[in-house]
C-alpha cells in the first residue's frame, strides 16, 4: 500500500508536467524567444551604461569656449595630456601600479590557489573564507581600517620595530607602497578563484608520472604545473590588472595627496576643477592603454597554447 | 624473480588497504591483477611503483631491494589509468621528458625518442599533441613514454579501460605482442575478467585487500581456490551440500535427494561436513534419459532458453534451484537434441568437474 501511493505521486506530477514542460520546450526552441528574453538586460545595459558613457566618452573630443561657452570638435585635450609630463608620470605610475598588484597577487595567490585545489575540502574552505574575507566589507571601512594599520604608529610599525626589523617606523600610510598592500589585499580573490578553478582541472597523475619520469619537484612545477595553469594566471592577471588600474578609494584613501593615478585625476578633473572635458579624455586614454594591454594578454595566452614544436 | 614481495602491506590509519602478502614475478611475465573496485590491486601497483609508501614488508627488483627507493630510480616504467599524458607536450616531448629528466644529451634523446616511437608505430605523429589522437594512439604514447627508459619493470593501471569495446580487444592483443617481443616483465591493473584471461600469462584474483589466488587463466577458472575465485571469474551453478561419504580416492556428497560423486579437492573432508558444490555451467551438459552411473546428474524442468548463435543457454528448475547449462551449438547438435521449455531432462557432468567450498 505504502509502496504504490510512494510511487504515484512521481507519476501524478509527472503527468501535469509533461505537457507543460513540452509547451515550454517548444517555446524555448524559437529564436525569437532568446531575443525575447535578451530583450530587457539588453535594453538595461545599453540605457545604463552604453549611452552615459557613449556622451561621457564623446566630451573628450569637445573644447568649449570660456567666453561663448561654444562646443567645437578638438583634439586639444589630447594634445594637453600627451604633452605634459606630469600628466603623462601619472599615467606611468598607474599602469606601474597596476603591473606590481598584479605580480604581487600571483606571487601570493599561487600558493593560495594550489593548496585550496589540491588540500582537500576542509583547506578549501578556510581558504576561500580567507580569500573572499575583504570582499564581504565595504570599500571604505576596509580602507580605513588599512589605515590605521599603515600609520606611523600603528600596529604594523610596532611589529616591525619589536621585531627588530626597522629602528623608526617605515612610512607606509600615503606612499605607494601603502597603496599596493592595500590593492594586493582587494584584489587578490580575483586571483586565487580563476587560478584555483584551473588548477583543480589539472590531473594530478600527471605530476606523478613527471615524479615517477624522474622530475624533481621544481621541474614537476615548471614544466608540468605552471605551463597547464597559465590560462588562470593570465585570466587572473586581466581581472587584477583592470580592477587595479581603475581603483579609485584605495588610491585615494591610502594614497592621499602624494600618491596621484589616472582614476584620482579623473576625479579631481571632474569633481573639483569641473573641467569634463579633460577628465572625459584622461579616462578614454587610460580605457584604450587596459584594452591594450589585455589585447597583449590574449595574444600572449594563445600563443602559450601552441605546441613548442 | 624481476619482482619479489615479501610481507608487503599497506595500512591507511586503522584501515588496512593491503593485507601482508607475498607475490613473485619471474622475467618476461605478463601478470594481471584482477579484482572488484576497492580491493587493494591498484595500491599494490603504486606500492611496486614507489608512488606509495608500504606499512610493512619489503619490495625487491631484480634482486634490489627498493623498498624506500624513490619511484624514478627503482627501474620500472609506468603507464596511467587515462594515461596522464603531459597535455601541453607534443608526443615527442612527451615520450623525450624522462631522457631529458635524466640529463641526457640531446643528440642521445634525439635517437632513443626517435627509435622507442618506431616500436610503438608512432614513428609519424611525434609532432602531434596527445589531444590530436585517438585512444589506442594515446596508449602507446602513455607506453613509449614508459619504455624510453629501458626498465625492468612495466607497471599499467586499468590500460585499456579508457578504451571502447573493439579497439580495447585490438589493444589488448597489440599490448600483449609488444610485451612478448621486447621480453618485459610487465604487470598490469584490471577489473575484466576476460581481459584478464585473454592476455596475461598468470592471473592475480585480488579481493579486500588479499590475493586470493595466482594462476594461470586456466587454473583460475577450472581450479578456483576460493568461492570468491569462482564467482568473479566466470558464472557457475551452486548448490548446498552436505558429505556422506569421504575416502583418499573421493567423496559422495548429498545435494537434497542427489548423490554427487567427487574425485578430487577430498582430502580433509569429513562426513557430515557442510559444503557449497560448484559447477560452471559449460562443464554441463543435457540428456533426456537418465545418465550412465560415472556421471553426476541432477533432474529437472527446462524453465527457459536462450539461444545466443554459437551456444544456447538453458534455465532448469532443479528442485526450487535454477541451474544454468550452456551448450555450444554445433552441426552434430541434432534437432530432437535441441530442447524446449517445459522439458523434463536430465543435467549431468563429471566427477572431475564438481568444485568444492567448506562453508
Amino acid at each position: 500500500m505504502a509502496t504504490a501511493e510512494y510511487t504515484s505521486v512521481p507519476s501524478l506530477t509527472y503527468r501535469l508536467y509533461t505537457p507543460f514542460s513540452k509547451v515550454l520546450s517548444h517555446i524555448a526552441q524559437q529564436k525569437w524567444v532568446f531575443l525575447l528574453l535578451l530583450l530587457p538586460p539588453l535594453l538595461f545595459l545599453t540605457l545604463f551604461f552604453v549611452v552615459p558613457m557613449a556622451m561621457f566618452l564623446r566630451e573628450g573630443f569637445v573644447a568649449v569656449d570660456p567666453h561663448s561657452a561654444a562646443r567645437t570638435l578638438s583634439f586639444g585635450n589630447y594634445v594637453r595630456f600627451l604633452g605634459s609630463p606630469d600628466y603623462l608620470k601619472v599615467l606611468w605610475n598607474t599602469l606601474r601600479l597596476g603591473v606590481i598588484v598584479t605580480f604581487l597577487c600571483l606571487l601570493l595567490g599561487y600558493p593560495l590557489a594550489y593548496a585550496m585545489a589540491r588540500f582537500g575540502p576542509r583547506w578549501q574552505r578556510w581558504i576561500l573564507v580567507a580569500v573572499i574575507s575583504p570582499l564581504m566589507v565595504s570599500v571604505v571601512i576596509r580602507t580605513f581600517a588599512w589605515q590605521v594599520i599603515l600609520r606611523n604608529r600603528g600596529p604594523l610599525n610596532d611589529f616591525l620595530i619589536a621585531i627588530g626589523i626597522v629602528d623608526s617606523p617605515v612610512r607606509l600610510l600615503f606612499t605607494f607602497t601603502g597603496v599596493v598592500i592595500g590593492l594586493v589585499h582587494v584584489f587578490l580573490p580575483y586571483m586565487v578563484l580563476p587560478l584555483a578553478s584551473v588548477i583543480e582541472k589539472i590531473d594530478p597523475r600527471l605530476e606523478e608520472a613527471a615524479r615517477s619520469l624522474g622530475a624533481n619537484v621544481f621541474r614537476r612545477f615548471f614544466e608540468v604545473v605552471l605551463p597547464l595553469s597559465m590560462p588562470g594566471i593570465l585570466a587572473g592577471s586581466m581581472l587584477v590588472f583592470t580592477a587595479s588600474v581603475s581603483a579609485y578609494v584605495v588610491p585615494e584613501l591610502l594614497g592621499g595627496e602624494r600618491v596621484q593615478v589616472v582614476p584620482t585625476m579623473v576625479t579631481q578633473q571632474i569633481l573639483i576643477l569641473l573641467d569634463w572635458q579633460f577628465g572625459a579624455a584622461i579616462a578614454t586614454i587610460l580605457i584604450l592603454l587596459t584594452l591594450l594591454v589585455l589585447a597583449l594578454y590574449r595574444w600572449l595566452s594563445r600563443r602559450s597554447f601552441q605546441p613548442a614544436k | 624473480m624481476d619482482i619479489a614481495l615479501e610481507g608487503i602491506g599497506k595500512r591507511y590509519g586503522n584501515d588496512l588497504a593491503l593485507k601482508p602478502l607475498d607475490l613473485q614475478v619471474p622475467p618476461g611475465e605478463l601478470l594481471a591483477l584482477l579484482g572488484p573496485s576497492g580491493c587493494g590491486k591498484t595500491t599494490l601497483l603504486r606500492l611496486i611503483a614507489g608512488l606509495i609508501e608500504p606499512s610493512q614488508g619489503k619490495i625487491e627488483i631484480r634482486g634490489r631491494d627498493v623498498t624506500h627507493v624513490p619511484a624514478h630510480r627503482r627501474d620500472v616504467g609506468l603507464v596511467f589509468q587515462n594515461y596522464a599524458l603531459f597535455p601541453h607536450m607534443t608526443v615527442w616531448q612527451n615520450v623525450a621528458f624522462g631522457l631529458r629528466m635524466r640529463g641526457m644529451p640531446k643528440g642521445d634523446i634525439r635517437r632513443i625518442v626517435d627509435e622507442t616511437l618506431e616500436v610503438v608505430q608512432l614513428g609519424r605523429l611525434g609532432g602531434r599533441l596527445p589531444t590530436q589522437l585517438s585512444g589506442g594512439q594515446q596508449q602507446r604514447v602513455a607506453v613509449a613514454r614508459a619504455l624510453v627508459l629501458k626498465p625492468a619493470v612495466l607497471l599499467l593501471d586499468e590500460p585499456f579501460a579508457a578504451l571502447d569495446k573493439a579497439l580495447r580487444d585490438q589493444m589488448q592483443i597489440e599490448l600483449r605482442n609488444l610485451q612478448r617481443r621486447l621480453n618485459i616483465t610487465s604487470i598490469f591493473v584490471t577489473h575484466d575478467q576476460d581481459e584478464a584471461l585473454t592476455i596475461s600469462d598468470r592471473i592475480a584474483v585480488m579481493n579486500a585487500g588479499r590475493i586470493e589466488q595466482v594462476d594461470s587463466a586456466r587454473g583460475v577458472f577450472e581450479t578456483p581456490k576460493t568461492e570468491f575465485v569462482l564467482g568473479f571469474i566466470g558464472q557457475s551453478n551452486k548448490f548446498e551440500g552436505r558429505v556422506e561419504a569421504a575416502n583418499a580416492h573421493g567423496a559422495t556428497v548429498a545435494i537434497r535427494d542427489w548423490r554427487i560423486k567427487v574425485v578430487n579437492a577430498s582430502q580433509g573432508l569429513s562426513v557430515g561436513d557442510k559444503l557449497t558444490v560448484a559447477v560452471r555451467p559449460g562443464k554441463m551438459s543435457l540428456s533426456r534419459e537418465a545418465p550412465a552411473a560415472d556421471q553426476n546428474a541432477i533432474e529437472g524442468t527446462i524453465i527457459d532458453t536462450l539461444y545466443l548463435g554459437t551456444s544456447t543457454q538453458y534455465y532448469v528448475e532443479t528442485g526450487g534451484v535454477r541451474t544454468e547449462v550452456h551448450r555450444q551449438n554445433t552441426d552434430s547438435s541434432s534437432a530432437e537434441q535441441n530442447f524446449a521449455i517445459g522439458d523434463r531432462v536430465w543435467i549431468t557432468w563429471l566427477p572431475q568437474s564438481t568444485l568444492l567450498f567448506p562453508r
